[in-house]
Parts: structure tokens; sequence; C-alpha cells
């Protein structure tokens, strides 16, 4: 098998036992990206010179007991900051912006001994499920090019999946780490909202915001999520998740779980080929043991409003400072104060984010934030116990990542609302704060991975990570790679 | 819900967002839109907020070196003196 | 008509902590402008606050002395707006749940309802730069924590005002959790302020008025203020609800928009910050550790020590006097001689040497010696108010001080009555014209004696001693 192919936790075994050294590995990968990311366009910056440096400083700094990830190239989203090293958000406002400090997540994958290779790219501010609203144009997906990758973790999956890098650390607000795991053939997971940092991520929705893997099956995210995960006294959301050793405890022995299908996420508007992959993975968790019930959460038929309502909002906030004072992007003609902010956000923010901003906006402007807002916040509290509920007579709740696999490039933009309804089963994870994942399941008829999702309860990565694992030890869907990426 | 000129117009004033006309159709269009589809939300019924239970972990007080001016400012699009600028604030909307 | 004034206060208090509310820079005084932030006020993509716990038991602490209910799980709020002074395009605020409610202060024979409490972060400081047209931005007191102390509309006159403003100062100064000093901007005031006809029970439209900088500027503002609003309702003319500046120097308000815009700041909770929650035993813990506040103090000393109440005021007008005054006190000194000492001497040293109370150099113990040497006769008066000047900027130690300058006090009567003799000798007009009834002629033959005697002598004594011999002979 190719270099490039292997997991991350593989490379890491083959570097730690001197099969490969951190610079091949760091090589292959940037080889990979110099034949084929031309047309994928999965980085915004690659970090060749930076990173074949720092494979080097690794491979010397190689020694017994370092991590299990130790010396494993990777790919960071760009909405997480980057110390010297430009973070743009996918957005024209930060085109030039250089972040003096790392986020946290970055801080912890480079102390485990990671080589960032590149900045992938992502809708603008992460906002979209396609790739497309990016200022520095759309990614295209390594399974077949015409397709979008998704987004807004667009950028890394493409990458990962094409052979650019062994995992990326993406964020999902609505779904932007599950949806494109899931059209790009990847295993990706959401954690609990607070188990991972959101410190120097670039915020959409600050509720929602989750830094999060896609890898290339659920071993390895177990292993990055143990690089990550854990409270860090620079970010307020962050709770004392600490599940253990995650990778050291994952099994594929899931006698006795109890997987439930709900109802709501098999209904109308679901493509029939995803559905039937999905409920193939059904028919495997129960082969090896698990309890699979169909239950009822009604509560979830609310949930895209109640998302687009309060991460609208937050969004209108946290895009506010994007004025053209303190860093990034200033119009370059003005009258007066009014008319340089005006001038350089409208400059600066593409069509996607204006949206957003002006809904978010109207949902807090007087006299209708009790409406929309506040309703919103209501209705959340309503689908967070339904959910809860459903926990009541299951373990793992089991649904398609999508409804469909990935549209055609420009599909979305002619047809927004059509793009929105692409997060349907993933934003209720992210309302409820739990974690969840993505895992491809299979292929349509045009050759296309469908991904399957797991959510699990509050802190219950261990057991949707169990699951997928077991899956993943009946199945090699997560080993198939795109045709595209096997060059050579 | 339909939305007015002066609505839009009025949150894009807020957002500091000015709309050139071509924009303005697309994104009124998709805003209205998007509002329509939340009209769900009133029909369902609610009390009360949502609690998240968490409490906020607060910080002992104690200052520490602040990032090094120069870096700081090296991000600015105009700088004077060691001030960043900008165009004349007083009497601008949104003074205090 | 005649006209009633209704007033309510929106005071912002600036917090002597070390850090800023939300990060680690310092909220110190004079550094370079933006040499005191960080990613986290400079609001750079990804940051995110974290809550300095001073700044709540500072809140808690002031709620308290200001009679509030402490609020048991309060939270932040984001208030939306766009200005160069806010990094963010938000300020943190509390508006749906402030730390503190429903409060009470007697001030000037009335009550003053507090409406609430909440903490909140400054904004930066601009700069209008003449010579180019354009602002100056300085981030550095970005962040720095502030209470907002909201009133019911419960003030009628200017007077009331500024007891109250003078109280709450008093309590932030004794709380210790603020300097107070309006000069310097860590006490801001903004007055609304309508009027109506007396008797009315429906408030007429407001003003907002900012830019207070002193109490003297506030009952200015407000005499000038109410009667143009008077002015214009008895014109016919409508008060529009508007923010209006006081020009200290012209001594009247100016409306301070040129452009007036609907204010719809979008309120809505802050996502990076969950709710403050405070469990009882802790408000009960600071309740307990509150310190004994200035009006607590004149009504001990009043009881106590039967301290006068002007003298009562005088020391209690600063928690570093009060201090003082206790230490005096514990060192044996009679209250109301520590009083006098502090109201006449050291303030007036203060005064001079352009001090507040709480940079006073001198030690109690020396006050307390100076006393007692006065006290048991060997020091007059007069002679221990120079030693008082002569050592009140260092550490010298009085009784040293007095040794090595011969100071002590004449004990000696014969002494006295030796010096007397003479001095009648050698001023024999003086004699003759205090025995033909001139009275002032007795002051003059005492200040020759006393400086024959280089003053060292109990005035009384000198006093005594002459009188006997004038009348013997």
């Amino acid at each position: 098998m190719k270099l490039t192919h292997l997991t991350a936790l593989e490379l890491g075994r083959a570097i730690a036992q001197g099969d490969v050294t951190i610079p091949q590995a760091t090589q292959a990968a940037l080889e990979e990206m110099a034949a084929r990311d031309e047309r994928l366009n999965s980085c915004i910056t690659i970090l060749e010179e930076q990173a074949m440096e720092r494979s080097e400083a690794l491979q010397r700094g190689l020694k017994p007991g370092l991590s299990p990830l130790y010396g494993v190239p990777l790919l960071l989203k760009d909405n997480l900051c980057t110390q010297g090293v430009r973070t743009t958000c996918g957005s024209k406002l930060l085109e030039h912006y250089v972040p003096p400090y790392n986020a946290t997540a970055v801080d912890r994958v480079e102390g485990a001994g990671g080589v960032c290779l590149g900045k992938g790219n992502l809708d603008e501010f992460a906002m979209g499920s396609t790739t497309e609203t990016s200022h520095f144009g759309p990614t295209r997906n390594p399974w077949e090019e015409s397709r979008v990758p998704g987004g807004s973790s667009g950028g890394c999956a493409a990458g990962v999946a094409a052979g650019f890098a062994w995992y990326a650390l993406g964020s999902d607000t609505g779904g932007s780490i599950r949806q494109p795991a899931g059209y790009c053939g990847l295993t990706g997971i959401k954690p609990t909202y607070g188990t991972v940092s959101r410190y120097g991520l670039i915020a959409y929705a600050s509720s929602f915001d989750q830094v999060g893997p896609l890898c290339r099956d659920a071993a390895d995210c177990a292993a990055v999520l143990d690089v990550i995960q854990g409270r860090d006294l620079r970010d307020s959301t962050t709770v004392d998740g600490d599940y253990g050793g995650l990778l050291a405890a994952l099994t594929p022995d899931i006698r006795g779980l109890r997987v439930g299908l709900p109802v709501e996420c098999f209904g109308e508007g679901l493509n029939p080929q995803v559905a039937r992959r999905v409920q193939e993975v059904a028919g495997v968790l129960e082969s090896r043991g698990a309890a699979v019930t169909w239950v009822t959460i009604p509560e979830l038929e609310w949930g895209m409003e109640t998302y687009y309502v309060l991460a609208s909002a937050e969004a209108s906030s946290n895009l506010a400072r994007y004025d053209g004072v303190k860093y990034g992007f200033r119009a370059k003609e003005y009258k007066n104060l009014t008319q340089m902010y005006e001038n350089t956000r409208s400059q600066g923010f593409g069509k996607e984010a204006k949206v957003r901003i002006l809904l978010g906006t109207f949902v807090l402007s007087a006299g209708y934030y009790e409406a929309y807002y506040k309703k919103a916040l209501a209705v959340q509290a309503q689908v967070k116990e339904g959910v809860k509920r459903a926990f009541g007579v299951c373990d793992v709740l089991l649904t398609p990542v999508t409804p469909n696999t990935a549209p055609r490039l420009g599909e979305s933009l002619t047809n927004p609302m059509e793009m929105y309804l692409s997060d349907l089963y993933t934003v209720p994870a992210n309302l409820a704060g739990l974690p969840a994942l993505s895992m491809p399941c299979g292929v349509d008829g045009q050759g296309l991975p469908v991904g399957a999702q797991l959510v699990g309860p509050r802190f219950g990565e261990q057991v949707i990570l169990n699951a997928a694992h077991a899956y993943q030890q009946e199945t090699d869907h997560h080993k198939r790679v795109p045709r595209g990426g096997r060059v050579g | 819900m339909e939305m007015t000129c002066g609505q839009v117009e009025q949150l894009a004033r807020l957002a500091r967002l000015s709309l050139t006309p071509g924009e303005q159709e697309a994104v009124v269009g998709q805003l209205e839109q998007m509002v329509e589809y939340l009209q769900v939300l009133a029909q369902v019924e609610t009390e009360g907020g949502g609690e998240t239970g968490q409490s906020c972990v607060l910080r002992p007080d104690g200052a520490e070196p602040s990032l090094a001016r120069d870096k700081l400012l090296s991000q600015a699009p105009r700088v004077a003196d060691g001030y960043v600028v900008t165009p004349r604030s007083v009497g601008e909307e949104g003074a205090q | 008509m005649n006209w009633e004034i209704v007033m309510g206060l929106e005071t912002h208090v600036e917090l002597s902590t070390e850090s800023k509310i939300f990060c680690s820079c310092s909220t110190g005084f004079g550094g370079a402008p933006n040499s005191q932030c960080c990613p986290v006020c400079m609001g750079l993509p990804g940051a995110l606050p974290v809550l300095n716990e001073k700044v709540v038991e500072y809140g808690v602490k002031v709620g308290l002395a200001l009679g509030c209910t402490i609020t048991p799980v309060s939270r932040f709020d984001r208030k939306n707006y766009f200005y160069p002074d806010l990094p963010k395009g938000y300020q943190i605020s509390q508006l749906y749940a402030p730390l503190c409610r429903n409060g009470r202060v007697e001030v000037a024979g009335t009550t003053i309802g507090i409406h609430e409490i909440h903490m909140e972060e400054d904004a930066g400081k601009l700069y209008h730069d003449p010579e180019t047209g354009e602002t100056r931005c300085d981030f550095n007191r970005c962040g720095v924590p502030l209470l907002e102390i909201v009133t019911e509309p419960d003030f009628r006159t200017a007077q009331q005002v500024v007891a109250y403003l003078e109280l709450l100062r008093e309590h932030l100064q004794y709380l210790g959790v603020s300097d107070g000093k309006m000069e310097e901007g860590s006490l801001r005031c903004d007055v609304n302020l309508s009027v109506r006809p007396v008797g009315g029970d429906t408030l007429g439209t407001r003003t907002e008025m900012k830019n207070l900088g002193s109490f003297k500027g506030i009952a200015r503002a407000i005499a000038y203020e109410s009667q143009r609003q008077i002015a214009l309702l008895e014109r016919g003319e409508r008060v529009a609800q508007e923010t209006r500046r006081f020009d200290e120097e012209r001594g009247e308000t100016f409306s301070m928009r040129s452009k007036e815009e609907a204010r719809d700041y979008r309120y809505f909770p802050e996502p990076d910050l969950p709710p403050v929650v405070l469990s009882q035993e802790y408000i009960k813990h600071i309740r307990d550790h509150l310190p004994e506040l200035g009006e607590a103090k004149r009504r001990r000393y009043a009881q106590e020590y039967q301290l006068p109440e002007y003298d009562g005021q005088m020391v209690t007008s600063h928690p570093a006097l009060a201090r003082f005054f206790e230490e005096l006190v514990g060192l044996g000194a009679p209250p109301k001689q520590g009083a006098n000492w502090i109201m006449g001497e050291v303030l007036g040293a203060l005064s001079e040497r352009g001090l507040s109370p709480e940079q006073l150099p001198m030690p109690p113990k020396t006050l307390a010696r100076l006393i007692a040497l006065v006290a048991e006769g060997k020091l007059n008066r007069n002679t221990a108010v120079k030693v008082f000047q002569a050592v009140f900027d260092t550490d010298e130690d009085v009784d040293e001080y007095v040794a090595a300058h011969h100071l002590e006090q004449v004990q000696d009567v014969e002494l006295v009555e030796k010096t007397v003799a003479l001095v009648l000798e050698d001023n024999p007009r003086s004699v003759a014209d205090y025995r033909g009834g001139k009275e002032k002629a007795f002051g003059f033959l005492v200040g020759q004696t006393m400086g024959r005697l280089q003053g060292k002598a109990d005035p009384q004594t000198v006093r005594r001693v002459l009188l006997e011999q004038l009348t013997k002979k």
C-alpha cells in the first residue's frame, strides 16, 4: 500500500519503528499535493519549507514513548490560528492576516509531534456546506472533481482523502466536519461541546463551534481526540470531559449496544440509495451483537430553523470585529468612518456571510428578539430534551450524514435552501452539544461516498468510536481511496 | 414574511453593510426566503429558555505581560506613533 | 407653574484590579499607547474572554454595601455597536441578569433605590488628531473592569445627587475596590434628567447628560439642564430624548450627536461565558468580611469616643484617615485630641504637599508620641506643632528629635519666676501700661518671657507667674 494511504496510526508506528522517516512521509505528502492540489484547491496555504524543516527536527527528536501520532503530517482548517502563518478563514477580510498566537488545539497537535503541511480551504468564515463560498475559490472532491467536497471543512476533507496528509483538524458548527467527511469517504468526529478548546478557532457560532478530527478511520479519530481534548483555562466553555484514553479503551466489542434509528432522519427527502447504505450499517452492527430499534424524536423537526436563528445571531456579532480598524482588509476609498466600515465590510464579506449577518441582525433586533432569538433558545431546549429522551432507550443514534451524496459544483449556489438542508441530520448534535461521528458506508450508483452518522450522549465519544471501530473491523469502505488519488 | 426595503436597509445599517443594487436583489430574496422558513418556530409551544447548567470558571486576578506592541500593530491597516488610525470618529453613529 | 426635577444616575466605577476583566493585561495607567493589549482585549480572531474573579468579588461587595440582592446566577450579554474604541464590535456587559439588584441607600434624608449593578468592560481611548482630522486609537483601557450602578429616578435636587455620589465614593474607598476619583475618570456619572409639574405622577421626556467631570460640574449641569427643559416646556415646546454633553467651561449642555440613529444594541447572552454561579456561602463569606464603612465608623466614634459630629465627618472623610485615627487612639491618644490634630495639622500638611490621605508619610506612632509629650507637659503645643512639621516627611523618632534640638518644656518654676522678674525689670513701660488697664501689655510680657525661655515654657505657667508678680508689686 502507498505510504500516503496508511492511516495516521499506521504511519506513526512505521515512524516509531524506523521503517519510514518523518521527512520521507512529509516529502511523500508534499509530492501528492504538488501533483494534484492545483486542481483540487484543498489548501489556501502550503507550508512546504516549514514542514520539511520541522520534520527533520522531529526526526532528530525521535525516541521511544512518544505520542502515537509523533511525526504524522496533518492539515489544519484555515480558521485555526497559527502563529506566524497567515490564517484567512477563507475570507478576503483576513487574506493577509497573520495571528500572533496558536490555537490551543494547534498547540496540542504540535506538542504531540504533528507536522502541519498546510491550511485547509473552507467556506468563508465556515459558513457553508460546499467550500464554494471561499474567497480563495472552491475545492473539488477528489472522488469526482465536478463534485463539491462538502463544507465547511471541505479543504481538509479533500486533502486527507486525496492523500495530502494523514489527518486534519477541522471545525464543526452544524456539520462542517461530518458532512465533508461523508462526501469524501472519511471518518470524522465532532466532540461533545466543551471537550476541545475553541481558543484560537475563529468563531462562527460560539455555542456550536467545536474543533475535531477528519481521519481515515475511527482509531485515528480516537488518537487525535486524545491529543486535543481537555480543559483549557483560556476557554471558559471547556469542561472536564476527561474520559481517559479513547484509543487505549477502543474496542470492537459492541455486544448489547442499543442502536436507535430516529424515524425523523429516514423520511421524506432522503435519497433511497443513502437510506439503504445506512440501514446496511445497522445490519452490520446487529451482526456484531448490537440491538437496533426505531426511535422517534419529533423535536428534530425544528432543528434547522432553531440552528439558523441561533447560529446567525451569534455570527452577526462574532463577525462585527472585521471592521478594518485593527487588522485585516480595509477598503481603499471612504469619506468618513461609517463609509470606511461599510465599504470594508461590503467589499470584504461574500454574499453568504452577508445574508447570515443580516439574518442574525434581524433576529436580534428590537421587536424580533423575543419571537425569533428567544423562541429558538426555548426550542433548542426542547430538542435537547427530545434527544435526551431517546438516549433513555438507546446508547447511540444512527442516521445518514446527509440526505444525498456530494452535489455538483455550482448547484448549491443557485439553490441555497437546498444547501442548508444538507445539514438536516448533522445540526441536532450541535444544538444538543453531543458527540457525533461520520463514517463511510459504501458508495452510491455514481461511486460517490455515502456517510453514516453515529450520535452519542454527552461525553459518549467512546461509545460511538467503539461502534464505528466495530463496523470498520467488519467492512472496508473506509479503506477505499478516491480513484484520482491512485496516482503512480 | 416579506421584508420591506426600509427594513433591510435598517438591518444593513446596523450591520455596517452596504449592498450594491446588484446584490440587493439576491440578498434580500434569500433573506426573505430564510425568514419565511423560520416561521415554523412561531408554532412551537415553548416555555422558558434553555439553561446550560454550566458555571463560569474564574481566573485569579494578576497581571501578565501583554503582547509586544509591534506585533499587535503589524496587522493594523493604518498606524501612527503607536496608535491605530481611523477616520474621524467624532459625530459618527455609534458614539457613546 | 412649579416644576419638579426627576433624576436617575448611571455611575461607572473603574475597579482597582491588577489585571483586566477578561484577560491578564495590566490595568495600570500611563503605559505607551497599545502597550497593554493582547489577543483577548484587542478582539483578535479566535480569542476568548476569561472572567477575573476579583471583579465578581468587588461587584458583590459594592452590591452588599448598597443593600442589593446578589443574583445567584448572573450572566453576561453582548451589547453590539460599531465604534473604533470597541475592538470586538460588541461590549461584554450584563443586561438580562445583572450581578446585583434592588438596593437602597439613605442620602440627605431621602431613600435612593438602586435598580441594578452590573459588570462590564471599558472601551479604548480615542484622540482626535487636529492636524490630519483623523482619530487615533489607544486600546490600553479596553477591558478595564467597570461596575455600572444604576439608580431609580429618585433624585429631586442636585444636593441629593452630590450627597449620593459622595457616599458612593466613600463606600468604594472603604471597600477598597476603587479609588473613586472623578477627576481621573475612575468614577464617571451620567445623569438622566426630566422635569414635570410638581405633584405629577408621570415622568417627562428625559435627557442623558454625559461628561460630568466633578461634583461641582454635576450641580451646574443639573441647574442648567433643568432650566433649559423648563424653558422649553413653558414655551410649549418639547424636550427631545437625547444624549447631551456638558461643557464645563461654558456651563451649558449640548446635544451630542449630529446624526441620530435609532439605538438598537441587539443584546443577547454572551456565548463565550457560562453563567456566573454564586453560592450562598460565597455571598455570606463576603458579607461577613465587609469592612466597617464610613457611616458605621461615624456612629461608633460618636458613641465610643463622644467625638462631635463634625470631627467624625472629617476624620472618616477618607479610609486612610480613619485608619490613622483608630491607630492613634489605639496607641493611647485621647480621641478628641487625635481628631484635632488630624483636622488641623495632618490635613494641613497633606494639602500643603498636595498629597492624598493614603499617601500620608507619618506613622501614627509619631503623632501619638507628640500628643503624649504634650499631655505629660514635656512639650508645649506650639513646640509640638513645630516638631510635627519637622518630622512629618521623615521617619525620625520624636523623642530623639526633641532631645537633639533641646525642645523639652521648661519644668523649673523657679527659672520661670526669675525670667519673669527680669522681664518686668526691663519693661517698666509695659508694666505701667498693664497696671493702667491696658490688657494688651500682658500679652506682650508673656511673649517676652517665652522668648527668653526659647518658647519652651508652659504658657499656662508663664501667665500664672506673671500675674502673681504683677499683682504683688
